[in-house]
C-alpha cells in the first residue's frame, strides 16, 4: 500500500567515509546539533534555540537523510561483528558511544532537544485542544481518554493482524507488541494517574526484555525504523502508530514508559556532569508543574532525574536550575 | 589499433568460443543462469501444474546448521553432458554433489573443508566439463563435471587459527581474448591481534589451470557475485560490495573503469542487460532502491524505491520485444519493472519476505517468473500480469528464527532433465526439490 513512498531527499552519502555508504555528513550534523544543545543548555537564553535545534533535527533526520538511530539493536549486533566486520562495528557504535558520552557531559539533551520522535510527541502536547484533553482532571475527560486509548488499542490490534506475516508472527511483530504495551500503560495511567512513577519504572523492565530479545538474535524493529530508515516494515509502522496514538492520550507516553534508549540514557544520567535540580524556594503548584513538564518529572516536591528530558522548560519557568558537578 | 578492428577481433573470438563449447542453450550454468545474471531460461514447461519429481536429501543431520550469511544449500546449476543431465549443488554439510537430474540419484560427491554456500558454475573448457565452486574454507575448487575429480584448487589464504570463516561468492567463467577466466570474490578476515584484516577480494584465475592472473582488494566487506558484459568491445566485470560500492573493472587487467557509491549496503549482485548502444546494469540496495545504471559510465539512468531492502539479484526478461526486470524485496513483494523506463508494471504481495532471486522460464510458451518467499512458498507468476499461476508450499522452516538480512537464501533454477523441463529448488529443509510439469492424461 505504501511501498513506493519515499520521503527522503538525500539517499546517497554526501561525504562517504572510505568510499562506503557511511556518510560523515550525517555524523557531523548530529554532533553539531548535540554541541549546540549542550552549550544552549548551560546558557540562560539557550532555551530559545531549542525549537530551532528540534526542527533542524526533525527535518534533517526524517526528510533529508536516512540514517537510523537503532542505537541499541545496532550496538548489540555490532559487538558480535568485532574483528569480523569493522564497518558494521563502526556503523553500530558511532551513534551510541557519543550519545552516552554527550549524556555524561551535558545530560539527556538528545531526548529533549534532538529526538525527532520526541519532537512529534511534543507537538501533540503543544496543540491547545489535545493538551486540554490530556490534562483535564474531570471524570468526563478521564472517561474520554480511557475510551480513546481502548479504541486506539483495538485499532492497533486490527492493524497488527491485517499486516501480519505468515511466519514468525511474534518475533516479526515484536515492535508492534511494544507499541501495544505503550497503549496498555497509557490506559493504566488514565485509570490511576497516581501510578505514574511506578509505570515509569516499567521502562527498565522493558529495557531488560528488549536487550534479552536482541541478544537472542531477534531483529527487533522499532517505531524509528519507519521514520528514519523509510522502511515500510509493517511491524514498525504499527509500532509508530501506537506510539503516536498513545502520545495523543498521555503526554510523551513512549518517552515516559517505554523508550529503551531513553531508559539507557536515564541510567547514564546518574553519572552526568550536568543535572537539573528543583529549586527549593520555588512555589509551583501541581497543575502548573503538569503544564510545564511534559513527562511529569517535575512535581511539587522535587524532580525525577531519570525521567527528565532536559527540555529546560522548568528552568525557564523558574522552578529548577541547571547544576554542574 | 583502430576500434573497428578491435571489435572485429572480439566478435571473432566470441564466435570461436561459442563454437568450441558444447553447452546447450537451455542449460542453467551458474548463479542466475549465466555470467550476465539474466536469470532467464528458454525452457518451456508443457503444463502449468508442476509437481515434485524427486527429492534429494543428502543427510538427516540438520542440527549442525549454522545461521548467518548462509543457506542450507547453494543455488544449483543444471547442465546436459552427453546423454546425461546433471545438477550441481553444494550443501551446508561440507559436501558438493552432482545429482542425476532425471531421478535425483547421486552421481558423485566432493567433500570440502567447510560449507558450500554459493552457487557453482559450469563450463566446458578444452572439451572437458568443469565445475567451479568457492567454499567457506577459503578455497576455490575446480572439479571434473563427470567424475568429481579435483582438477585444481586455489587457496586464497593459508590456514591459521585466527582466520574467520570465508564468505565466498558465486563464480563466473568468462572468455577474454580466447582464454577462459574464472572470476570469483572471496571475503577473508583475520582476527590476529596485531595483524588483523578484513578484505573482500576479487580473484581472476585461468579457468583451465587455476593460475592466478590478478586479484584486487575492493572492500573490507564481503563482495557479491560478479557479472560480466562486453561493453563497447571491452570485457568488463561488474561487482558490488556490502559497503555500498559498485565497480566496473576491465577484465583483462582489473583496472577500475568506474566506481560508484550507492545509498546503503548492497547484498544484491548486479545483472546486465546488453543493449545495442548502451548496456544497463541493475541491482538492489538495502535502502530498498532498484538501480538502473549505464554500464559504460556508471551513471544512474533511473532508480525506483520499494518499501524495504532488496537483497535479491534482479532477473531480466524480454516479453514481446520489451525488457522487464523482476525482483523480490523484504517488503514482501515481488515486482516487475520496465527495464527502460523504470515504470512498475505489477507487484504481488507474498506472506513474508520475498528473499530469493527471481527466475524466468516459460509455461505453455508464456513467460513466467519463479520466486521463493519466506512465507514458505515457491511461486510461479505470469511475467506480464503478475497473476499467480502455481504455488507450492515448501513447509515450515525447521529452525526457530532467522535474523533478518543475515541469511543468503537460495534461488530456483530451471533446466532440462533429458527432454523434460525441471525446476530445481534447494530448500531450507536441507532437501533439494525437483519439479516437473504434470502432463494431462493421454500426453
Amino acid at each position: 500500500m505504501f511501498e513506493s513512498l519515499n520521503w527522503k531527499l538525500i539517499e546517497r552519502p554526501l561525504l562517504p567515509i572510505g568510499n562506503t555508504y557511511l556518510d560523515a555528513f550525517v555524523f557531523l550534523v548530529f554532533f553539531i546539533l548535540l554541541f549546540l544543545a549542550g552549550i544552549a543548555l548551560k546558557s540562560k537564553p539557550g532555551i530559545r534555540i531549542r525549537p530551532f535545534v528540534q526542527s533542524v533535527s526533525f527535518i534533517f533526520f526524517i526528510f533529508i537523510v536516512h540514517r537510523c538511530f537503532c542505537a541499541l539493536r545496532g550496538t548489540i549486533f555490532s559487538f558480535q561483528d568485532i574483528g569480523k566486520n569493522d564497518l558494521n562495528v563502526f556503523n553500530g557504535l558511532f551513534i551510541f558511544v557519543p550519545l552516552v558520552a554527550f549524556t555524561l557531559m551535558f545530560g539527556r539533551i538528545f531526548c529533549g532537544w534532538l529526538c525527532p520522535l520526541g519532537f512529534i510527541e511534543e507537538v501533540f502536547f503543544r496543540v491547545p485542544f489535545t493538551r486540554k484533553v490530556m490534562l483535564a482532571l474531570t471524570p468526563q475527560a478521564r472517561r474520554l481518554r480511557l475510551i480513546l486509548s481502548v479504541i486506539l488499542f483495538l485499532a492497533a490490534i486490527f492493524l497488527l493482524f491485517e499486516f501480519k506475516p505468515k511466519t514468525f508472527f511474534f518475533v516479526q511483530n515484536i515492535a508492534a507488541f511494544w507499541g501495544l504495551a505503550a497503549l496498555i500503560l497509557t490506559a493504566l495511567f488514565v485509570l490511576n494517574p497516581g501510578a505514574d512513577i511506578k509505570l515509569k519504572r516499567m521502562r527498565y523492565l522493558l529495557l531488560f526484555a528488549w536487550l534479552v530479545i536482541i541478544s537472542l538474535g531477534i531483529f527487533v524493529t522499532d517505531p524509528w525504523c519507519a521514520l528514519y530508515g523509510n522502511e515500510i516494515d509493517y511491524s514498525s509502522l504499527v509500532a509508530l502508530f501506537t506510539v503516536l496514538a498513545s502520545a495523543a492520550v498521555v503526554p510523551m507516553a513512549w518517552c515516559r514508559y517505554l523508550c529503551p534508549l531513553g531508559a539507557v540514557l536515564g541510567m547514564a544520567m546518574k553519572f552526568s556532569q550536568v543535572k537539573i535540580k528543583r529549586k527549593k524556594d520555588s512555589l509551583i503548584s501541581s497543575s502548573q508543574a503538569k503544564e510545564i513538564c511534559y513527562v511529569q518529572a517535575l512535581t511539587e516536591k522535587g524532580l525525577d532525574k531519570s525521567s527528565c528530558l532536559f527540555c529546560k522548560r522548568c528552568v525557564q519557568a523558574g522552578a529548577s536550575e541547571v547544576e554542574e558537578t | 589499433m583502430p576500434s573497428l578492428i578491435k571489435k572485429l577481433i572480439s566478435a571473432l573470438i566470441l564466435v570461436f568460443v561459442f563454437l568450441n563449447t558444447n553447452a546447450y542453450s537451455d542449460d542453467w550454468q551458474g548463479f542466475q543462469r549465466d555470467s550476465s545474471h539474466s536469470g532467464n531460461s528458454s525452457v518451456n514447461f508443457l503444463s502449468k501444474d508442476l509437481s515434485i519429481s524427486w527429492v534429494f536429501s543428502p543427510t538427516k543431520r540438520t542440527w549442525n546448521y549454522k545461521s548467518g550469511s548462509s543457506v542450507w544449500s547453494s543455488s544449483a546449476c543444471i547442465v546436459r553432458l552427453d546423454s546425461r543431465s546433471i545438477i550441481y549443488a553444494g550443501f551446508y554439510n561440507n559436501n558438493f554433489y552432482a545429482i542425476d537430474a532425471k531421478d535425483g540419484s547421486l552421481v558423485w560427491r566432493f567433500i570440502g573443508g567447510n560449507r558450500f554456500n554459493h552457487a557453482p558454475v559450469f563450463a566446458e573448457i578444452n572439451k572437458r566439463p568443469m565445475v567451479f565452486t568457492a567454499c567457506a574454507d577459503r578455497v576455490i575448487y575446480c572439479l571434473d563435471g563427470l567424475s568429481g575429480e579435483k582438477i585444481w584448487s586455489y587457496e586464497t589464504l593459508p590456514w591459521s587459527y585466527m582466520l574467520a570463516e570465508a564468505v565466498p561468492s558465486s563464480p563466473i567463467v568468462i572468455d577474454v581474448d580466447g582464454t577462459s577466466l574464472l572470476a570469483c570474490a572471496l571475503w577473508n578476515a583475520s582476527q590476529a591481534p596485531f595483524n588483523s584484516f578484513q578484505k573482500g577480494e576479487l580473484y581472476v584465475l585461468n579457468a583451465a589451470s587455476g593460475e592466478k592472473l590478478y586479484s584486487l582488494v575492493l572492500s573490507s566487506t564481503p563482495l557479491n557475485s560478479p557479472c560480466f558484459g562486453d561493453i563497447k568491445g571491452e570485457p568488463v566485470i561488474f561487482i558490488s560490495s556490502n559497503d555500498g560500492s559498485v565497480f566496473a573493472l576491465n577484465a583483462r587487467d582489473g583496472k577500475i573503469v568506474w566506481r560508484l557509491t550507492l545509498d546503503s549496503g548492497i547484498f544484491s549482485s548486479p545483472s546486465i542487460l546488453p543493449g545495442k548502444e548502451n548496456s544497463r546494469i541493475f541491482m538492489g540496495s538495502r535502502f530498498g532502491n532498484l538501480y538502473c545504471l549505464d554500464a559504460s559510465t556508471g551513471k544512474i539512468i533511473w532508480v525506483k524505491k520499494v518499501g524495504h531492502a532488496i537483497d535479491s539479484t534482479p532477473a531480466i526478461g524480454n516479453i514481446g520485444g520489451k525488457d522487464y526486470v523482476y525482483i523480490g524485496s523484504y517488503d514482501r513483494n515481488v515486482y516487475c519493472f520496465d527495464a527502460i523506463t523504470g515504470e512498475m508494471l505489477w507487484s504481488y504481495k507474498t506472506g513474508d519476505y520475498a528473499v530469493s532471486s527471481c527466475v524466468l522460464a516459460k509455461v505453455l510458451e508464456r513467460t513466467v517468473v519463479f520466486a521463493h518467499s519466506l512465507d514458505n512458498k515457491l511461486y510461479c507468476f505470469d511475467g506480464l500480469t503478475g497473476s499467480v499461476i502455481w504455488s507450492f508450499d515448501l513447509g515450515k522452516l525447521i529452525w526457530a528464527y532467522n535474523t533478518r538480512g543475515d541469511t543468503i537464501w537460495s534461488s530456483p533454477a530451471v533446466g532440462m532433465a533429458g527432454d523434460r523441463p525441471i525446476l530445481v529448488f534447494p530448500c531450507y529443509d536441507s532437501k533439494l526439490y525437483a519439479f516437473s510439469a504434470v502432463m494431462p492424461e493421454g500426453n
